[in-house]
């Protein structure tokens, strides 16, 4: 092979650079260094709450002896630096879009923590747990205690277990924990047992978007349980008054509808709709119709599936937020963690919310406790709902068919609530809990203890 | 701290090098180093620092007795014997009593509290630097060090202190003296430190992630009262899982460690230092003795030279040379942890080693490459089923299911598309456990010679590469959770 000449300059002009390089590579490794050790000192820079994971981060722990002996003051030095380090959203979205180039299909996001159970079949014969010698001073409702509940609100916000992206929907995958599934029975049980003659009691489990949405020959594989038997499970094992509401078939009739979000665990207010009008059917109640609530959006919404795996697809095509505006008039006053009271709308205007935080329109969200009257009533039943977030989407329409309705939500609230039913003169307790939190034992650890 | 965190990247290491190249001259250059390495060691270890400085003390003390006694031979071997047994006293209640005991416990059935000792960071090989330390002095092979701000330095050195490689002292005495260095160098130690970062973080962390989803995190693992149902979570992991699950983590400890050993070599040749390497491309051997002349080199050559060989290595007769081998490998199993697994996993390498000496490494040797090199990747991949689980009803439950023995299926959806999720990052990962890159370095390199295109092109990437994986490692650092040092626990 004959060499090629190239032109003298070019050579020169190769040579020079290569000249040059020796110290460009040294330079800019250590301006990186540098510029970004400036960056990370301008604390305005960091963020300190994570819209999107919904927490607040890290912060620069206190000083003290000890924590400076054990070590755990620089290990918290090194998390502060880098959980709120600059730019944090940014980098962390571009890594996901990173991590995205890894491989192909569907995307798994953690596989589930438990094994897949069968769900068998309830025994008839359960005893409830206020029967078979629970601890808890069941009968002596007079004496309220406060129990020692820990005051954290990041241990209850419920983590999500393994998701699946197809596309840009997400799906929550769901196990049974027939333990936990059996406490929780065995509450409702008891609660109906307690205020037989003064409420009625209501069950509904609500189905998570895998069983309802996803399409059946996808759903077929994968190894979720069956929320239509954790469901059955459940209600089969109310023997003492408490009636089921069968929102899996409901939801199911109308699975092609905007019912569950793509990019949130929650379903969405016509889902929620569905419900209500399903509970209405089995409580005797007449629905309303969908018609006279006005229909309004407010702007898109990326949820929980998108602040738990970034998925780029999700964030391209987010979901929208559309809320029903009732024809009734209300107020509404909720009581935070802190025990401070604030009036607030029934289905709030969240169009300039954060597009992570949209899902807060309804019912002023998650507050220990919420009390609403319906001002277009003169008179009318009273109900109580216990709920986690799943719940307060369905509130809305809940509240046309009452005068006034209570909402716990279980996960802060820390008294008793079959004294307050009973006090109150509550016509309708209801249960509105979601087939995912039904099986985690820290949540129903929660509701175990206001339960007396 | 470890070197894939961001205060170190972003805070320790850029302070450290600005007060490193402010300095004048070497003395104040090494008080320097000590200064920062010192500020290291503390800050993952407030308490255990002084354990550092003590044992780095105690050592100086002996290492000069032993100097001073060089005519009095017995003299000299009472020091060496002082200075071995506060060592590895040292050792063995921060690492093993907790272990002892609980086997003494069990096996005698005694009533008494095992108490929680927690393992120093990094002591198993500052512990080893030291005593490697001490015994070249005694043997006459280096000189004892007079001041001890040099002693300290060398075992608590940043670069190496808690992760490796274990530098010999006569390796580094005359750099630790006297170094230069220029800015050919620094772009090498700039290059190899981004390369073990990328490592670390692109790769090694993903590879870990994964292992943890299918065989579940070590802190999982260890919590005894979820034994049973972390036990039927690894039955009802489909055999395609396991073995996916069991590839990543093999691809992740060789990564891990690497990178760590490749950043410690390019942070020293930043400043003028050069370690040893500790792994030439481990899984590329085609034997088991191969491998472990490839793997954490640091560590074998220390039990080569200060235990097989002073027990007579393989000159006093074949049984004897058996026997040394198996107290090599046991202790070598032993050093990577205090619990059964390790030494089993040892022992297990130990089979291997003699038979190959016996007579399957001139049979390998005869093999074609693809077979041997096969049979080399089999033994090490089921050996970390070994390494990875402390309890061995996981392991036993983990090779059953690899097999299909539990009933598990061969896949299922969400294998199958944890598997797909992540089929090109893994085609990368093995890429990056052989010596291809290496090769096409080369080859550019070469290219560029007559080819002025290339040139440019070769010197380009070389100052884009490093730059870019900084800068990649950052994105997958921040407001990540995962980020384990595996060989703390060593």
């Amino acid at each position: 092979m004959k060499k090629k000449k190239y032109p003298k300059r070019f050579i020169k002009g190769v040579k020079k650079y290569i000249k040059l390089s020796k110290s460009l590579l040294p330079g800019l490794f250590f301006l990186c260094l540098t510029l970004g050790m400036l960056f990370s000192l301008i604390i305005p820079l960091r963020p300190t709450y994570s819209e999107f994971e919904k927490r607040e981060l890290a912060s620069f722990p206190k000083f003290s002896v000890s924590a400076l002996v054990s070590g755990s003051y620089f290990k918290d030095i090194d998390t502060w630096f880098a959980d709120t380090f600059p730019f944090r959203e940014r980098l962390i979205s571009a890594n996901s879009k990173l991590s995205e180039l890894r491989g192909v299909g569907d995307k798994i996001y953690g596989l589930n923590d438990m094994a897949v159970q069968t769900v068998p079949q309830a025994s008839s014969e359960k005893t409830t747990e206020a029967e078979s010698g629970n601890k808890e001073p069941s009968e002596t409702t007079e004496k309220q205690t406060e129990p020692t509940v820990p005051d954290q609100i990041n241990d209850v916000t419920q983590t999500l277990g393994g998701i699946l992206v197809i596309g840009d929907t997400g799906y929550e995958y769901c196990s049974f924990h027939q333990g936990v599934a059996d406490k929780y029975v065995g509450i409702i049980n008891k609660t109906a047992q307690q205020l037989k003659g003064v409420s009625n009691v209501y069950c509904m489990v609500v189905p998570t978007s895998m069983d309802i949405t996803m399409s059946d020959n996808v759903r077929k594989g994968i190894n979720s349980c069956d929320q239509s038997e954790v469901a059955k499970y459940i209600y089969d094992s109310l023997n003492t008054g408490a009636k089921s509401v069968d929102l899996y078939t409901q939801l199911r009739m109308h699975r092609d509808e905007y019912v569950y979000f793509r990019t949130d665990h929650h379903w969405t207010a016509l889902g929620a709709y569905y419900a209500y009008a399903k509970f209405c059917e089995t409580a005797g109640y007449k629905p309303m119709s969908l018609e006279k609530y006005e229909k309004v959006s407010y702007g898109d919404f990326l949820g929980s599936f998108y602040g738990d795996t970034n998925n780029s697809a999700m964030k391209k095509n987010p979901d929208e937020l559309i809320a029903y505006l009732p024809p009734y008039k209300s107020s509404l006053t909720f009581t935070n963690t802190q025990g401070k009271s604030f009036n607030w709308e029934l289905v709030h205007d969240v169009s300039n919310y954060p597009i992570s935080e949209k899902y807060n329109s309804f019912a002023g969200s998650d507050n220990p406790f919420t009390v609403i009257e319906n001002l277009s009533k003169e008179k009318g039943k009273t109900c109580l709902v216990i709920k986690e977030s799943f719940g307060n989407a369905m509130i809305p329409f809940l509240v046309g068919k009452y005068k006034k309705v209570y909402v716990i939500d279980y996960r802060y609230y820390k008294k008793g609530i079959i004294t307050f039913a009973k006090q109150n003169k509550i016509d309708d307790v209801l249960f509105i809990n979601n087939a995912s939190a039904v099986r985690s034992d820290t949540l129903i650890e929660r509701m175990r203890v206001i339960d007396y | 701290m470890v070197f894939s965190n961001l205060f170190f990247i972003y805070m320790f290491l850029p302070l450290s090098l600005i007060a490193y190249f402010l300095a004048k001259d070497i003395k104040a250059k090494n008080i320097v180093l000590l200064c920062f390495s010192l500020f290291f060691y503390a800050w993952g270890e407030p308490k255990y620092v002084f354990i550092l400085i003590a044992e780095a003390f105690a050592d100086y003390v002996l290492a000069l007795a032993i100097e001073k006694n060089r005519k009095d031979k017995k003299k000299a071997k009472l020091a060496l014997i002082g200075a071995v047994a506060v060592d590895l006293g040292l050792l063995c209640i921060f690492k093993y009593l907790t272990f002892i005991l609980g086997n003494v416990k069990n096996i005698t059935g005694a009533q008494f509290e095992v108490m929680q000792i927690a393992l120093p960071i990094g002591i198993s090989f500052y512990t080893f630097q030291l005593l490697s330390y001490v015994v070249d002095v005694y043997r006459g092979e280096v000189e004892a060090q007079k001041d001890f701000t040099y002693v300290l330095l060398y075992a608590s050195l940043f670069h190496q202190c808690i992760a490796g490689p274990i530098v010999r002292y006569q390796d580094v005495c005359r750099e630790i003296v006297s170094r230069k260095t220029d800015l050919n160098q620094i772009s090498k130690g700039i290059t190899r430190f981004a390369v073990g970062l990328g490592k670390k973080a692109l790769l090694a962390n993903v590879c870990g992630e994964i292992a943890d989803m299918v065989l579940l995190s070590d802190s999982a693992l260890a919590v005894a009262a979820d034994y049973e149902k972390n036990l039927a979570l690894l039955q009802s992991r489909p055999a395609l899982g396991l073995w996916f699950g069991v590839l990543m983590y093999m691809l992740q400890i060789y990564l891990d460690f690497s990178a760590y050993s490749d950043m410690a070599i390019g942070m020293g040749q930043m400043i003028g230092f050069h370690y040893k390497e500790n792994f030439d491309y481990p899984y590329m051997s085609k034997s088991v003795g191969e491998f472990w002349r490839r793997w954490h080199m640091s560590l074998g050559s220390f039990f080569r030279d200060y235990v097989y060989i002073p027990l007579g290595g393989n000159r006093k007769g074949m049984a004897r040379t058996i026997f040394n081998m198996f107290v090599v490998w046991a202790l070598t199993g032993l050093w990577h942890g205090a619990s059964w697994n390790f030494v089993l996993w040892g022992l297990y390498f130990f089979v291997f080693l003699v038979l190959e000496r016996l007579f399957l490494g001139e049979k390998l040797k005869k093999a074609p490459p693809a077979v041997s090199h096969i049979y080399l990747l089999v033994i090490v991949y089921f050996g970390w089923v070994l390494f990875r689980f402390r309890n061995l009803g996981f392991v036993g439950t983990v090779l059953k299911g690899m097999f299909g023995l539990n009933a598990n299926g061969f896949t299922s959806f969400e294998i199958s598309a944890l598997v797909k999720n992540n089929i090109f990052f893994l085609i990368v990962a093995i890429i990056a456990a052989t010596p291809v890159v290496k090769y096409v370095g080369k080859l550019l390199n070469s290219v560029s010679k007559t080819n002025p295109y290339a040139a440019v092109f070769n010197v380009t990437r070389k100052i884009i590469v490093p730059v870019a994986l900084l800068i990649l490692s950052t994105m997958s650092l921040v407001g990540d959770s995962y980020n384990p040092f595996l060989y703390f626990q060593f």
